[in-house]
């Protein structure tokens, strides 16, 4: 009899912690899915919000977003634009955030898709993970992240459980639950265009990328996620163009079997008939510190700069599509 | 598996609900599952050692059979002696090894030979520390007749291998823990919620307080060199802090789920950083091992019986051992030692050195003293330690905003929290128990709002990958 009212008595408690949790869940999800001003939510929530449509879009990982400076862009070609750059992100997280823009958003006329030897590589963890916690619910979302190892079940089904450690995101969401307006949010909606810009200057002039030797079968499914977007785009007679963009001079150190990525990444790109434009030692922005953030990242003005030269290579298209 | 788990979490309802429900027809059979369970809960580490921990058990029943059953005192001291033996020698193989060939290595050096001995690659097997004692407490109480020998196997092993004190104690007794095992188990409601009351608060300590310290202590230990001295006093108060609630949490959660089975064991901790003297602090920190030492070794050593000197020398043979039994290295023979030097007032004056200080000083200058210690413990070398004591009064400087950072960390709100609730029920047995006492804590909402509370923070502070709890390395 004490048993059983034991067992009861525990299992309502547990039940409606249980009930209470998922609703603090929810209550984060949805106030970090309304947050349109703070980095990372605030371009995936404009993806998934269907507001990221534009005729161009380039999508890569953090040297498509600090790179590209959309506003500029808009400015010179007369067209709209998003940068769905996603910083620490490889191929398989860019795929992600595609198929969102895609499942959310018209398809755009071009997309400048980022193709740098060292995303080629499946990473074993994921970069700044919370950024993806609020989006679990998304098939999209969470089938990529389970398949990277980095999240478990445990994260899907025990509530909360996925924001541990993260206190400053779930008050976040909580605040922007209760305090944003929809007005506020209409506004900062059209002015996010994805892009971040860095500033300072140089200081290191060399990455560590010693002995560092990218696996083929993590090239062999980086190219079939490349080859499955561009029969995509073709389909609806769109284009793709894969860009590999400025490194500072001294920065490409040592990945060990370059030459054969490169090989076998060209022949890909012939058979597939994808065009690549490599601007990895670009004369004179790879020769200039004062363009770099880090020797990896271009600053605001090395962004302006690269934003102008891509476009003035690619105006023809760009202005026919 | 451990406590602060998911596996756990599903593990253990599931047993709970079998060994109510369905074991319940006998003693026998409820203890075979529990002997079961526990063989589960312990192979989940690493099923290979089962073995040993099965061969540990097997040995001390046999032995201990042979002691109860030989009629010379000759005869039961051989088999004693041969149980002994074997325990300690799977002890020292698997956990001293490669200290002593480190420690001879170094000798040799030090004499100018070259020596070709190399370490050898031994796994450290979980929980080996606790489970040799518990076999080594039933030969002794047997040799000692405090108690007869048990008539199975399985109410044998299940006393060694009880999986809630399988791998961190506390360490039982024989003559306590063996006895519930032969009797009838009957369900008692209000045990049960203080039993669960007790796991809420060992999981707040453990995951809350512990875990958040260690990834703090983890960064600060690892570059001391390059710290403020504010940073190095903070690193320090830190691993203070988290050693406690950590093995504490433990003994808490393992009580707790105890009582949720109908047995009642040992009490580890009794508010150690509320001691006013190193004594005081001895007689309420890890309680099962200082009584196994005191019962086991320093009694028969004569204990204080023989004169000063002969309790002197007692007192440092029992902290040198309980130094080297946490851990093969120096670091926890020094540690050992400075206990026995603070010790030494109480043995040669009758009273502490800081008797004649207010309360709360007292206590103050006893924390100091025992974070001292608690520096070599944590410390990978005695240099490091020494270092690390050095750097922090070199560069101590006690600049107001440098202590006002140290509140921005909501960590420091949680060790308010632990410690003033502590305060609160130092009479009681643990941090929660004002929930029995408490008139406001009679309103059944108050109480689930509270457990709401403490639940919450236990969630959100659980980290991405288990943390093992620091005395499963002992």
């Amino acid at each position: 009899m004490n048993l059983s009212l034991f067992i009861k008595k525990s299992l309502l408690y547990i039940s409606l912690f249980i009930v209470l949790l998922y609703t603090i869940q929810m209550g984060v999800d949805k106030g970090l899915r309304k947050c349109y001003d703070k980095e990372p939510f605030a371009t995936f929530n404009t993806v998934i919000g269907g507001k990221a449509g534009s005729e161009v879009v380039f999508l890569g990982s953090s040297r498509i977003r600090n790179h590209i400076d959309v506003p500029l862009f808009e400015k010179i070609s007369g067209k709209t634009a998003f940068n769905l750059g996603l910083d620490g992100s490889n191929l398989f997280l860019q795929q992600t955030i595609w198929d969102l823009y895609r499942k959310n958003n018209k398809l755009p006329k071009i997309l400048f898709m980022e193709l740098d030897w060292v995303r080629l590589e499946k990473d074993k963890k994921i970069f700044d993970k919370y950024r993806f916690l609020p989006y679990l619910n998304d098939l999209e979302v969470s089938k990529v992240l389970i398949e990277i190892n980095d999240i478990t079940k445990s994260d899907l089904y025990i509530p909360l459980y996925k924001y541990r450690g993260y206190f400053q995101y779930m008050w976040l969401g909580i605040n922007n639950l209760l305090l944003s307006s929809k007005t506020r949010i209409n506004k900062k909606i059209t002015q996010n265009k994805g892009f971040n810009s860095l500033g300072g200057h140089l200081r290191d002039t060399q990455v560590n990328l010693k002995n560092y030797k990218i696996e083929a079968r993590d090239v062999e499914q980086s190219l079939a996620i490349i080859s499955k977007i561009n029969q995509q785009l073709k389909n609806e007679g769109s284009s793709l163009i894969l860009i590999n963009s400025p490194i500072f001079k001294d920065g490409y150190l040592n990945i060990m079997n370059k030459s054969e990525i490169e090989n076998k990444v060209l022949m890909f790109l012939k058979k597939e008939q994808i065009e690549f434009q490599n601007f990895e030692t670009n004369e004179p922005i790879s020769f200039n510190a004062n363009l770099f953030h880090d020797v990896m990242h271009l600053n605001q003005l090395g962004a302006k700069c690269f934003t102008t030269l891509l476009y003035e290579k690619n105006s023809k298209l760009i202005n026919d599509k | 598996m451990l406590f602060a788990s998911v596996t756990f979490l599903i593990f253990f309802p599931i047993f709970f609900i079998l060994y109510w429900f369905v074991f319940n027809k006998s003693i026998r059979m409820q203890n075979m599952f529990i002997l079961l369970a526990s063989y589960i809960f312990y192979a989940w580490w690493d099923y290979r050692f089962l073995f040993l921990l099965i061969f540990s058990t097997l040995l001390d029943f046999y032995t201990g059979q042979r002691i109860h059953e030989a009629k010379e005192k000759k005869e039961k001291k051989i088999w004693l002696l041969i149980s002994v033996l074997i325990n300690l020698g799977l002890l020292i193989y698997f956990k001293y090894c490669n200290f002593f060939i480190d420690s001879l290595q170094t000798a040799f050096k030090a004499l100018g030979y070259s020596s070709n001995i190399s370490t050898l690659s031994i796994v450290l097997p979980v929980g080996i520390s606790f489970y040799t004692f518990h076999g080594l407490s039933y030969v002794f109480d047997i040799y000692n007749d405090k108690i007869i020998k048990t008539k199975t196997f399985v109410d044998y092993a299940v006393f060694v291998c009880f999986f809630p004190l399988l791998v961190a104690g506390p360490i039982e007794r024989a003559n306590h823990l063996l006895p519930e095992f032969q009797k009838k188990r009957l369900f008692n409601y209000g045990l049960a919620v203080i039993g669960m009351r007790q796991i809420l608060w060992g999981l707040f300590k453990k995951v809350v307080i512990a875990d958040n310290c260690a990834e703090q202590v983890d960064a600060i230990f690892i570059d001391y060199t390059s710290q403020t001295g504010m940073q190095l006093f903070l690193g320090m108060f830190l691993f203070h802090v988290q050693i406690y609630a950590d093995f504490s949490g433990y003994s808490e959660i393992a009580s707790g789920l105890s009582r949720l089975l109908g047995f009642e064991i040992l009490k580890n901790f009794s508010y150690p950083y509320f001691s006013k003297s190193i004594d005081e602090f001895w007689k309420k920190w890890h309680i099962s091992l200082t009584s196994w030492f005191r019962d086991y070794l320093y009694f028969p050593l004569g204990g204080s019986k023989l004169g000063q000197f002969k309790q002197v020398k007692n007192v440092f043979i029992i902290f040198l051992i309980s130094g080297l039994w946490h851990g093969a290295n120096w670091t926890f023979i020094a540690w050992g030692l400075l206990h026995a030097l603070l010790f030494l007032p109480t043995i040669l004056m009758k009273k502490s050195i800081n008797r004649r200080l207010p309360n709360l000083f007292s206590i103050i200058f006893t924390n100091l003293l025992i974070m001292i210690g608690w520096l070599f413990f944590r410390s990978i070398t005695i240099d490091d330690a020494f270092h690390y004591l050095y750097s922090m009064i070199v560069k101590l400087s006690l600049h107001p905003w440098s202590i006002l950072l140290v509140f921005k960390s909501f960590l420091i709100y949680g060790i308010i929290l632990l410690f003033l609730l502590e305060w609160i029920n130092r009479k009681q047995e643990f941090g929660f128990s004002f929930l029995n006492e408490a008139a406001l804590m009679n309103n059944s909402i108050i109480r689930l709002l509270l457990y709401t509370f403490i639940g919450f923070l236990i969630i959100i502070n659980l980290p991405n990958s288990a943390k093992s709890f620091i005395y499963f390395q002992f």
